[in-house]
């Protein structure tokens, strides 16, 4: 490792610290951001992110640095990495969108919707956990609407 | 456990959908209906999807029938993705249709019988009800197939 590596300091929001080369923190546009604007002093405080999410945050941005790692490694390390419960995916994608790491939250976004689209509204009430607004009348004129989509 | 995603992520997400999720997803609630009609949206969506192959179809109608054929580009749906329309309006029979041009998913159709033209705007994707442009009486002013040509030219040039 050369001398001039910097390390970054990163603290979660349940007050776990992790030490990270800022190289590899970078990858956030939002830690690079603060690195730029010279707005970094110690910690960089993450009040949106929890530790285990970042662990987890922390081991895609490894892998992705890797040197001489392959396109078709890094596609396998992808496709096991957001098979992950749909909290722990959810979580990830919060996490993505608050550091602003674009290709990440790209490949959440993307897993969300492979497993949502042959989904019914009914299940995906359920999966996101939403209330039902509509009157059963309002829902019967929505689904005659569009009746060749639920065929 | 509850999900809050904001809404600009939920719109990511959603513009990612292939249509006939989408509209099934409409009755959600009430909130994923208003971001499924919201015009961002369907800007998000129409970018994500424009280089996409599986989403580039050929609509073809078929001679003197008011009757319509999508076939998509992607090879590898070829056979198993024709989808036929019935005429886009609840015209009488003995009408006839013709494709006068499309336009980011929008097609200018012209369905006619010997007394009357009518041009509409057309989406075979979410297959509404298609918006009426203008219907001619061949009594009045008649409109050459050149002034149809011009007339889909700039429908193209205003998007």
């Amino acid at each position: 490792m050369s001398s001039s590596t910097k390390f970054l300091t990163l603290k979660t929001c349940d007050d776990k610290k992790f030490v990270l080369d800022e190289a590899i923190a970078v990858r956030s546009q939002t830690i690079k951001n603060m690195v730029e604007d010279d707005c970094v002093s110690n910690v960089i405080p993450l009040p949106n992110v929890d530790s285990k999410t970042m662990t987890k945050v922390i081991e895609y941005w490894k892998k992705h640095s890797e040197e001489g790692i392959s396109k078709d490694m890094l596609m396998d390390f992808d496709k096991a990495f957001v098979k992950v419960h749909h909290s722990i995916l959810h979580a990830l994608i919060l996490a993505a969108n608050f550091l602003n790491d674009k290709e990440m939250l790209d490949m959440m976004c993307q897993e969300v919707v492979d497993r949502i689209k042959g989904k019914t509204p009914e299940e995906i009430r359920k999966e996101f956990d939403i209330k039902n607004d509509f009157t059963p009348e309002e829902e019967e004129e929505i689904r005659k609407e569009n009746a060749w989509a639920f065929e | 456990m509850g999900i809050d995603f904001q809404e600009e992520i939920l719109m990511d997400i959603l513009s990612r959908l292939l249509v006939l999720p989408l509209l099934r997803f409409k009755c959600v609630s009430k909130f994923w209906k208003r971001l499924i009609s919201d015009a961002y949206l369907n800007m998000k969506h129409q970018r994500h999807h424009k280089n996409d192959l599986n989403s580039q179809k050929i609509l073809v109608t078929v001679h003197m029938v008011t009757f319509f054929s999508s076939f998509s580009l992607s090879t590898v749906q070829l056979v198993e993705d024709v989808q036929n329309f019935d005429c886009p309006t609840n015209c009488i029979p003995d009408h006839y249709s013709n494709i006068y041009g499309s336009c980011n998913g929008l097609v200018l159709v012209d369905i006619y019988n010997r007394y009357d033209k009518q041009l509409l705007l057309w989406n075979p994707s979410t297959r509404d009800q298609p918006y009426f442009l203008i219907q001619i009486l061949y009594q009045g002013v008649l409109l050459s197939d050149w002034d149809m040509i011009q007339l889909a030219m700039t429908i193209r040039s205003l998007n």
